[in-house]
């Protein structure tokens, strides 16, 4: 099946790269999606950054038509682009402002309270997941967001499958200790 | 390396499906014997299930289309938004009525909070310029 889809999308690029501008659109929606979402983590849900990255992805997708050489799947040349911008991205950042105690007037039985209780889990899981070394960051986030497999993951990261392997057990033991505090200690043990 | 550490650097693996079958099949009988492995396999289906609390914004979540993020998120934070702006406004016109029931006592009166929360205290260093209809400071200094 995955076979079918590489042929698939390179028929559908060598005639979108023809001039065939419904072939492009149609892998437009087939990886717009998946790209967006990956740059979106990538950047720690950056939306609008996750939008422009997508958008120079498939506009370098675009311009190196000519140029394409299908290695792997289309989708991980697609994210290895994201990857790379998403990587370039972030290096620009500037720190951001510490907000200090700005939540201690909120009240926690509120609806809007367990709204931002919910999202305080959400931007822990998501600092934690942002702290993690690039190499690991990239690999968990491909791995456990977008289920893919370790051999397209290597593809995209661009190193071997045991690499892979030996990153995402790295990330999970560090994200394990910095979400530590948010581990049910009687959690997870069995008899 | 013990057979338990070996066993625990698979984990991660096992639990993403991308053990050989034959390495899986140890490691699982592995887990079956070995109740501290069993307790490091549990902490971290644990800690990956944590991971799935990082919600992306709804339109970047699998199938869900600019239209739907649209319907079903906006209305809910809309109406959040809007209890807690008319709860505000709420207060904004008490405290507009205390202010002027403040004004419109003669000096020397004591003066004490009826509906808002504002303490008295806050009220008598709030400076007087920011007070709507306030006398100029310097009228209230060397006009009497």
């Amino acid at each position: 099946m995955g076979q079918e889809q590489t042929i698939d999308d390179d028929s559908m690029f060598r005639a979108a790269a023809g001039g065939d501008a419904s072939a492009f659109a149609e892998l437009l929606s087939r990886h717009r999606e998946v790209v967006a979402r990956v740059a979106c983590r990538l950047v720690g849900g950056d939306w609008s950054a996750a939008e422009d990255i997508a958008q120079e992805t498939f506009l370098r997708l675009w311009n190196a038509a000519d140029r394409y050489e299908a290695r792997g799947t289309l989708r991980s040349y697609l994210l290895t682009v994201a990857y790379r911008l998403a990587a370039d991205y972030r290096r620009r950042q500037r720190p951001t402002t510490d907000l200090g105690d700005y939540d201690r007037h909120i009240d926690f039985s509120s609806d809007t309270g367990r709204l931002y209780e919910t999202n305080a889990l959400s931007n822990a899981v998501r600092d934690a997941v942002l702290e993690l070394p690039d190499e690991q960051r990239a690999v968990f986030i491909l791995s456990h967001y977008e289920g893919m497999k370790y051999r397209e993951i290597a593809d995209v990261i661009g190193c071997p499958i045991g690499t892979v392997a030996s990153r995402k057990f790295q990330a999970v033991q560090t994200l394990r200790e910095r979400l530590a505090p948010y581990l049910d200690s009687t959690e997870g043990v069995m008899p | 390396m013990s057979p338990c550490d070996l066993a625990r650097m698979y984990l991660t693996a096992l639990a993403d499906g991308e053990l050989p079958e034959e390495e899986a099949a140890r490691l699982e009988a592995h887990l079956i014997d070995c109740a501290d492995c069993r307790r490091e396999s549990a902490q971290l289906g644990a800690v990956l299930g944590l991971a799935d609390a990082w919600q992306l914004p709804r339109q970047f979540q699998t199938g869900v289309t600019d239209a739907d993020a649209r319907k079903q998120e906006e209305p809910r934070l809309m109406d959040l938004l809007l209890t807690e702006m008319r709860a505000l406004r709420e207060e904004v016109v008490s405290l507009r009525a205390e202010i002027a029931e403040v004004r419109r006592e003669p000096r020397g009166t004591r003066y004490t909070p009826t509906t808002s929360t504002l303490t008295r205290e806050s009220v008598r260093h709030d400076p007087p310029s920011l007070l709507p209809y306030a006398p100029p400071i310097e009228a209230d200094l060397f006009g009497r």
